[in-house]
């Protein structure tokens, strides 16, 4: 199997850490990865307001360096959600088609495709909040949402259960949005501003020491919360844990 | 018209943090109660489909259905009329009134009359009209439209109906216990149904079959502006239409449930004509719908105005109903308004993070998040989009599809995280640093780290 | 009273010239309720919309439950044989306003739905339909025999069409719109008695 590994541009500015134990992650479990060394955009913020005719070279951009893969693996919800639900600007080849379908974001290729049974290199003796993004949970169905009945289920607490002395809460709103919503905290910063405060505080409430999540995009949005309200709470990204931070 | 601005208008609501956390503690209470019941109910996904595939079928037999309905309805001994629009409509009302002599009506809530203007159109007509349900009559007595669909006052404080009872009903203004200001509402409003030359309300459903229509109340303010004056008149928009009895309980069960997580509204009450001597007239009003019903979005049609996907977003709990100054707020009303008026409501599309648990909580299972992007697409499709973003993803559309240009940019954010300001950053220049601490500027990129680990 | 016909015909022809590929109509699928207790789920349900529920042997002992726990009304219409009202049509009650000085309605339930804690009620037992919403209290009499698990069952027995206006009536009059603060007794009847006959 091999697979090319896709850094969104926030990550790979902002994020780095995520990026790094994504990729030391996958090493460990063995994978052989590809890492096109040129950075190029999904076009998520075309896409996101309304902007898609723009987004056609940016997409073949994107197609020219990464189809042909086994799987395009990616430590982001939002971009993955992108290239699978929404990469229409570009034309609808074979090779387009084959590549959406085989867009991954880490958590699902961690527990769909590998099917990780454990992480013996992990271990994190603390309390985590699980945020699980509006996308991840929605679009790339990582959990069930909250609002749709039927059996409950996690792909990241699942993950996350394998590593030794873990101990996972939720805030009272289990899966409320935490406001970043992409362009939405620029569009409209005092709602998206108070939605962060009001999930960090339900972090916060629940008696969490980490907030852990599968997107950084959230994550950025709520540190900042966080620093500003001066809360107890850190950030970190799933992967790094299961790569066995300790922090 | 000009543009409405949703994120002006929800600004002082978001900071007022009493009307504020009132408003989305209610409402997260409901979207609560709702999960508990619909939990309760082992075919509830099961359900929603099928509501959602009974919705399609009848509106794309809708004119088939239409004409079922009317002779039906007519046989039951109700006169129905039809509107092509809001003027039409309050037109064919305000005539029936004139011939009738009618001065004064009470009325049940009706997002339809709101969409009509009615209220005003009958009031410049020197008529006294009078809502009949708690939340609406509040705003009208306030002069607002409601910002929800089934609880039409629900961003007002106590204190603000106290006040507002005060100047209009003259109750006590220091009593805000929501008991007396009922009390005080209902002694105000049962002097006036008696009074009543007439009687009008909204339709939930219409059912083909029998010729009868189906509303409902928790007040049973409905059934009494029905029941009691000699006439009733009742306006529907086209798309309420089901086939029959058969269906209309699957509705029943869905629609109070997903509204406030109640298994029924108090009054679910069935006309098929009208009451010993009174007479009973029906107007079925199109007003953009056969526009709508031609277009890429005519599932919002499936609409039974039930109102979770306010309850559960978001950014409606923070912003406030009025804010998007329309008929519809909330997710139905950011993709449903622009197809009224694309120029005026061309923000609406974007008072929305795309987090997508409105099209989960909608018991007709309309794609809300797949038309907020449809809707931003025509936005800029129609050149309504701001100018400013119009050249920001121009330049930014040349910038990303060069892998050159990202990494500069790339480089641009981490050394102006590093070396800006922490004053400048934390400017009135920077909308984020109002509420965020900038995040630290990592040591590299993943790349340069890449990089760094190939070489050695 | 007949309006020229043209909108009809325009919104008709709008319809046709755009409306989706017919699409089929879904079969409805049997949903059973699952209980065993009919009668438990319905005082249940009832009384969660503040419905009062009682149980009593017979008619015959409507009339001193109403002395005993209505003993501040003064009139009592019954559209019950065998309860005792001191009001009635045709001579204190002519319209439908005259409603609004009865203290007291008796009126017999069709049948309940245990889903809801609904009863079903028609013109045929209201007698004259504003006697069951301006009253200021009801009270319902309703045959356990008659009740129903869920709203499928309910419009199964309802024969919607047969009557001029049926009402499912769950409770009494409520409100919720001020602070969401539930209040009973907005418009309509201030409290609302079932009494289930064995």
């Amino acid at each position: 199997m091999k697979i090319a590994f896709f850094v969104p541009c926030y990550v790979d500015a902002l994020a780095p850490q995520a990026a790094i134990a994504s990729y030391e992650l996958l090493q460990k479990l063995g994978v052989e990865i590809d890492y096109p060394d040129e950075p190029v955009c999904c076009g998520l913020p075309f896409t996101d307001m309304g902007y898609d005719q723009y987004a056609g070279d940016i997409e073949q951009t994107f197609v020219d360096h990464f189809s042909g893969y086994d799987y395009v693996v990616t430590p982001s919800g939002i971009c993955t959600d992108q290239v699978r639900n929404h990469f229409t600007a570009v034309e609808q080849t074979p090779e387009v088609q084959q590549l959406r379908g085989r867009m991954y974001e880490l958590v699902e290729f961690l527990h769909d495709i590998l099917q990780v049974e454990e992480f013996p290199w992990a271990s994190f003796p603390h309390k985590v909040a699980i945020h699980n993004a509006c996308h991840s949970l929605r679009y790339l169905h990582h959990a069930k949402p909250s609002e749709l009945m039927g059996p409950a289920f996690s792909k990241p607490e699942a993950l996350l259960r394998k590593v030794p002395g873990i101990e996972i809460v939720y805030p009272e709103r289990v899966d409320e949005c935490c406001g970043f919503g992409g362009t939405f905290s620029i569009w409209d910063p005092d709602v998206s501003a108070q939605m962060g405060k009001d999930k960090v505080t339900g972090f916060n409430n629940a008696g969490a020491s980490y907030v852990v999540s599968a997107d950084y995009s959230c994550l950025l949005h709520q540190g900042g919360v966080i620093n500003k309200l001066g809360l107890p709470l850190r950030t970190i990204h799933i992967a790094e844990i299961l790569n066995g931070a300790n922090a | 018209m000009k543009q409405v601005n949703q994120v002006k208008n929800a600004s002082a609501f978001v900071k007022d943090s009493a009307h504020r956390s009132s408003h989305d503690k209610h409402l997260w209470d409901a979207r609560m109660r709702r999960d508990k019941t619909a939990a309760a109910i082992p075919e509830w996904e099961e359900m929603r489909e099928l509501a959602s595939a009974i919705k399609k079928h009848t509106l794309s037999n809708l004119d088939t259905y239409l004409e079922r309905f009317e002779e039906n309805a007519t046989r039951n001994g109700i006169h129905v009329h039809w509107a092509r629009d809001a003027e039409e409509h309050n037109r064919i009302v305000y005539d029936i009134f004139q011939q009738h002599g009618v001065k004064t009506i009470t009325k049940g809530k009706s997002m339809l009359h709101e969409e009509c203007g009615l209220r005003e159109y009958l009031a410049e007509r020197g008529i006294d009209l009078a809502e009949a349900d708690l939340g609406e009559r509040i705003q009208q007595l306030d002069g607002q439209r409601p910002s929800h669909i089934v609880m039409p006052a629900i961003h007002k404080l106590r204190e603000d109906v106290a006040e507002l009872f005060a100047e209009k009903l003259g109750s006590d203004p220091h009593n805000d216990d929501p008991h007396y200001l009922n009390k005080v509402m209902r002694n105000d409003m049962r002097k006036r149904f008696v009074k009543a030359d007439a009687g009008m309300s909204g339709v939930n459903f219409l059912l083909a079959e029998t010729g009868g229509f189906v509303v409902c109340t928790n007040e049973g303010n409905a059934d009494i502006s029905a029941n009691v004056p000699p006439l009733y008149v009742a306006s529907a928009g086209i798309e309420k239409m089901i086939p029959g009895p058969e269906q209309l309980p699957l509705f029943i069960r869905l629609l109070s449930r997903s509204a406030l997580g109640f298994a029924i509204t108090q009054y679910t009450s069935h006309y098929h004509g009208p009451a010993e001597g009174q007479e009973l007239h029906l107007v079925l009003v199109d007003n953009g719908r056969t526009d709508r019903l031609a277009s890429e979005t005519w599932e919002v049609l499936k609409c039974i105005r039930c109102s979770a996907c306010f309850n559960t977003c978001p950014v409606f709990r923070r912003s406030g109903g009025l804010s998007y100054e329309a008929t519809y707020a909330g997710p139905i009303g950011i993709v449903l308004e622009p197809s009224y008026d694309l120029h005026r409501y061309a923000q609406l599309p974007y008072a929305c993070t795309h987090c997508g648990s409105c099209g989960n909580v909608c018991p007709v299972k309309i794609p809300i998040p797949d038309y907020v992007f449809h809707w931003r697409k025509e936005v800029v499709e129609q050149k309504e989009d701001l100018l400013s973003h119009r050249y920001e993803m121009l330049a930014g559309s040349k910038a990303l599809a060069s892998e050159k240009l990202v990494e500069a940019g790339e480089k641009f954010t981490l050394a102006a995280l590093k070396h800006t300001p922490h004053a400048l950053m934390a400017s009135r220049f920077n909308p984020w640093a109002k509420a965020h601490e900038m995040p630290a500027a990592p040591e590299k990129t993943f790349r340069q780290w890449y990089r760094e680990q190939q070489k050695s | 009273m007949k309006q020229p016909n043209d909108a009809k015909s325009t919104i008709l022809e709008k319809i046709r010239a755009g409306k989706p590929d017919a699409l089929p109509r879904p079969e409805m699928p049997d949903f059973a309720y699952e209980s065993s207790d009919l009668v438990g789920d319905f005082v249940r349900m009832a009384e969660s919309f503040d419905a009062k529920t009682d149980h009593i042997e017979g008619i015959e002992a409507i009339d001193s439950y109403i002395k005993e726990h209505f003993a501040d009304v003064n009139t009592i219409y019954s559209a019950v044989e065998g309860v005792s009202g001191n009001v009635h049509l045709g001579w204190e009650l002519n319209r439908p306003q005259d409603a609004q000085q009865v203290d007291l309605t008796v009126i017999a339930g069709v049948f309940g739905v245990a889903e809801t804690g609904s009863v079903w009620v028609t013109t045929e037992q209201l007698t004259m339909n504003s006697l069951g919403l301006l009253a200021k209290h009801l009270i319902i009499v309703l045959r356990e025999q008659d009740l129903v698990g869920n709203l499928h069952e309910g419009y199964k027995r309802a024969n919607l069409g047969s009557q001029q206006y049926g009402v499912f009536m769950t409770g009494p009059s409520a409100t919720a719109d001020i602070e969401a603060v539930h209040i009973t007794g907005a418009q309509g009847a201030l409290s609302a008695t079932v009494l289930l006959l064995s």
